[in-house]
């Protein structure tokens, strides 16, 4: 009997617990990986002066942490032989430069997993020592006391280029790291405007069926319309759906099927903070979006939008397009080199190109940007080299686009793509792709682009190995489309850009305490009631009481203290 | 969860053979016994010691419901103490409530029919002669079980859809209208329901299956004898005979009762159905891994484990008091 109690014992707490810790152990049994080995760091600094590019000498360990994902494998790795995400010609270039050692702590796939994985690993407070971290994380880690003031080393290393790329976009990406008067985190700048989404339209259809390109929405429900009904890809099958649209997490995505452009025709910004009447008001809960919500409400009766676009990602609705069932959609400016060069290289007819947004009124419409930057690098609190970071930068940034480096093998070489990724500091220069389209038509119209360099240089080379008309020539049809003459998408965000049509998201800062509590529970709210009006499940008037609802359940707390936070920044 | 529930039967099955061999045996050749199992015990080690450290270690963790947790002050930091704020926070949300319900509501019909559907199963294929056939049919229907949901989610996906799904066909062809089973609130739920038990009920029909083959041929022999048909024989030997393993598998199946199954929701959910299909898991999920809220998220945690706690306490009462079943 005894016996037998022990064992039963033991089942049972194995049943048990197997639930409790199913969720009470998430929050710490992520794991606490390699241990500091600590940085032998005293004085191992060669600044005498203070270099931007100083070398250590004594290699000079950093603990990283970072987040890989399956293009860095299939496009990057997969084209370097023997190089990995721990060794490659990027760590090599900072150990033999700077003398910089690069070490990861973890490499996890994938952002959502990284983004969980840092939380964990806060958590545990066993931190490496340089870490790219969201505004909350950031916050969080200032708050603890975890991570240092950067603004001395910043200001006394970074070089002038270095500084000249950060604020090229304003100081809207150094905001949220403003903590107490300090910097507390170096922002991993990207550009805003390459984020907005474009109309694209697949101009072989539109030219069959002799139509202009919309300029206003009422033009481009016709267009929509049309594309539906009146079998553009002449197969005699009423096989074509009106407008591309992806349903799932929801239909504010920038890839394939997303809508925000959609409803920024109609004015309505459903999910970024606008400025009205001086303050700072959330998109989704203004009256526009109740008009743009009913057009798509039609649209969907009316079967021009695929029935089960609730439950598809962008992923799986852009199927429809690759397979040639569908003509018009909204979405940011690569898609050409994913759907729609699927979409190519069935059927060379097709020509998708992408177009500013048409607007519902009189006056141009604007399209919504969110803020490029949404990471920073923080430097733990006692580690010894923190300029170590931005000489780092400094490096980074000198080598892809400064007039010393080559960006034909640091960031864009011919046969490989993306091979940036591989350095653990990574800054975008926001304007770079803009400016590449700039260089690539001027040159285009002069005649010269054998004189391109550095990035755009590597971009012309594959729109050269299209224009050449070569079979090989069609897998780069996609860049065409991107960077190529008008209309292209660097043609139209250029062309939005020059007319001041592009809103950027006015709020900047790290998310408030409410917004953290709330704001994802609201979002659902909102994901859940569009869908619902837009499949007819729920009536208009539904729209009306998510206004009311979102107020009640904290949105007016957090419109609150982001108009605080927007006081301080006006000032 | 399920190697565990694997490790249980097996265990459970040895002892009630135990019990069987021990009766009448002295303290002598018991102490005997246990030299000779040691290699068992030995095999049970690892599964303990593991158990100990993800199960009971962690368990410390659960303080963090009862406090405002920063996760940059690290577990045993200086967190402030803030009692059961983070339950109340939690009963004030927005969906908390609904996710509740739907949690429960799917978790029982899971139950429920994850109980009945495989012992059909089991007895009817029981009943069938060919052994052939039976083996085929055994591992057609296990074979579900084996896909991860990430997979059977985009199987279900396509399955399922209303346009080109095979069911959808199905139902136009005999001139229905094809519902959309993913997309609609009034289907989701069933739609879980059924799939979950598509998928799971060839594991239960094994374990059944198994115990069936325990019973003593005779008593079939007997009650050919007496002119019992199949039917009866079912219901009065194949059925009493199993009735131990039944229970077992309802006693543990009931602390499952708030896991309405969080891999087969997050996989298949999308928005316009979150009102019908979103579960305490998904929700915890979302607070506690997007939203980095690790106190309410563990206050959640914690609620659920004291419920299925609960639950299981009752469920062996009940099966102690009602039905002699007794795991101690």
């Amino acid at each position: 009997m005894n016996r037998k109690r022990v064992l039963a014992l033991s089942i049972v707490a194995f049943l048990t617990t197997s639930l409790t810790s199913a969720c009470a152990g998430k929050s710490e049994d992520g794991s606490k990986s390699s241990s500091q080995t600590g940085t032998s760091a005293e004085s191992n600094n060669s600044t005498k002066d203070k270099e931007p590019f100083g070398k250590y000498n004594d290699e000079l360990d950093i603990h990283f942490a970072r987040a890989t994902d399956d293009t860095i494998d299939t496009y990057a790795l997969a084209n370097l032989p023997g190089e990995t995400i721990e060794n490659n010609f990027w760590l090599d270039t900072y150990r033999d430069e700077l003398g910089i050692n690069v070490l990861y702590d973890w490499v996890v796939k994938g952002d959502d997993e990284y983004l969980q994985k840092m939380n964990v690993t806060i958590a545990s407070g066993d931190i490496p020592d340089v870490m790219a971290v969201n505004a909350t994380q950031m916050v969080q880690l200032a708050d603890a006391g975890l991570i240092q003031d950067l603004s001395g080393v910043y200001d006394t290393y970074a070089t002038d280029f270095t500084k000249e790329v950060m604020n090229q976009e304003g100081d809207s990406p150094f905001l949220a790291a403003q903590i107490d008067g300090g910097l507390y985190g170096i922002p991993v700048t990207a550009g805003s405007v390459d984020s907005v989404d474009l109309m694209w339209i697949r101009d072989d259809w539109r030219e069959k069926l002799e139509l202009d390109v919309p300029k206003t929405t009422d033009q481009l429900l016709e267009l929509i319309n049309k594309f539906a009904e009146e079998d553009p890809d002449g197969n005699g099958k009423d096989d074509t759906y009106g407008i591309g649209v992806a349903g799932s997490p929801n239909v504010f995505g920038g890839g394939y099927g997303g809508l925000r452009g959609f409803f920024n025709a109609y004015g309505a910004y459903p999910s970024i903070w606008i400025e009205k009447e001086g303050k700072l008001a959330y998109g989704a809960i203004q009256n526009e979006c109740k008009t743009a919500l009913k057009e798509l409400n039609n649209l969907y009766e009316d079967g021009k939008i695929d029935p089960e676009f609730g439950v598809m990602d962008s992923g799986k609705a852009g199927e429809s397009a690759a397979a040639g069932n569908c003509g018009v959609t909204f979405g940011q400016q690569w898609l050409s080199l994913v759907q729609f060069q699927t979409n190519y290289n069935n059927d060379p007819e097709a020509v998708w190109s992408a177009y500013p947004i048409p607007s519902a009124t009189d006056q141009p419409s604007s399209v919504q940007a969110d803020l490029g930057t949404n990471r920073w690098l923080v430097v733990r609190k006692d580690f010894e080299n923190p300029e170590a970071v931005i000489k780092m930068t400094n490096l980074f940034i000198e080598k892809c686009w400064g007039e010393t480096g080559d960006n034909a093998k640091y960031y864009a070489p011919p046969d490989a793509e993306g091979v940036w990724k591989l350095s653990p500091v990574q800054v975008s220069m926001p304007y770079k792709n803009i400016q590449a389209y700039l260089d690539i038509q001027k040159a285009m119209e002069n005649k010269t682009t054998d004189q391109l360099t550095g990035e755009a240089k590597s971009i012309w080379d594959k729109l050269d190995r299209y224009y050449s008309g070569s079979e090989d020539g069609k897998s780069v049809w996609g860049w065409e489309r991107i960077y190529g003459p008008a209309p292209s998408s660097y043609a139209s965000i250029h062309e939005m850009q020059e007319n001041d049509r592009i809103l950027l998201n006015k709020f900047v800062g790290a998310p408030t305490e409410t917004m953290t509590e709330k704001m994802s529970t609201l979002e659902k709210m909102r994901d859940e009631t569009f869908n619902k009006i837009i499949i007819g499940e729920s009536d208009i008037s539904e729209f009306d009481k998510f206004v009311s609802d979102f107020k009640k359940l904290g949105g007016e707390t957090i419109t609150k203290e982001i108009n605080d936070w927007y006081k301080t920044v006006k000032e | 969860m399920l190697t565990s529930f694997l490790g249980a039967c097996f265990i459970i099955s040895r002892l009630y053979i135990a019990d069987i061999d021990e009766k009448g045996n002295n303290m002598k050749i018991k102490r005997n016994k246990f030299k000779k199992e040691i290699p068992f015990h030995l095999m049970l080690l690892p599964g303990v010691i593991l158990t100990f450290i993800f199960s009971y270690v962690p368990m410390a963790g659960m303080k963090i419901a009862f406090e405002k947790f920063i996760p940059a002050k690290g577990l045993f930091g200086d967190q402030k103490w803030i009692g059961f704020d983070n339950f109340t926070y939690l009963f004030n949300m927005p969906g908390a409530m609904a996710a509740l319900k739907n949690t429960v509501i799917i978790a029982a019909w899971k139950i429920v029919l994850g109980l009945i559907v495989p012992i059909v199963v089991a007895l009817l294929l029981n009943e069938v002669r060919s052994s052939k056939f039976r083996r085929t049919v055994q591992t057609a229907i296990y074979l579900p079980y084996f896909l991860s949901w990430v997979i059977f989610a985009g199987v279900l996906l396509d399955i399922l859809s209303p346009s080109s799904g095979i069911v959808g066909q199905i139902i136009r062809f005999f001139g229905g209208k094809s519902p959309f089973f993913l997309g609609s609130n009034k289907y989701f739920k069933s739609t879980l329901i059924l799939t979950d038990v598509w998928k799971g009920f060839g594991f239960g029909t094994i374990v059944y299956l198994a115990a069936i083959t325990g019973i003593d041929m005779n008593l079939y022999e007997a009650a050919t004898m007496d002119g019992a048909g199949r039917l009866q024989k079912m219901w009065h030997i194949t059925l009493p005979g199993i009735r131990m393993i039944v229970i077992l598998m309802t006693v543990l199946s009931l602390g499952n009762v708030l896991n309405a199954g969080f891999d087969q929701v997050q996989n298949l959910i999308s928005p316009q159905v979150y009102e019908s299909g979103d579960i305490l898991d998904t929700f915890i999920y979302r607070i506690g891994m997007i939203d980095a809220q690790f106190g309410p998220a563990t206050a959640m945690g914690v609620l659920k484990s004291v419920v299925s706690c609960v639950f299981i306490s009752v469920s062996y009462y009940v099966s102690y008091r009602f039905f002699d079943y007794r795991i101690f």
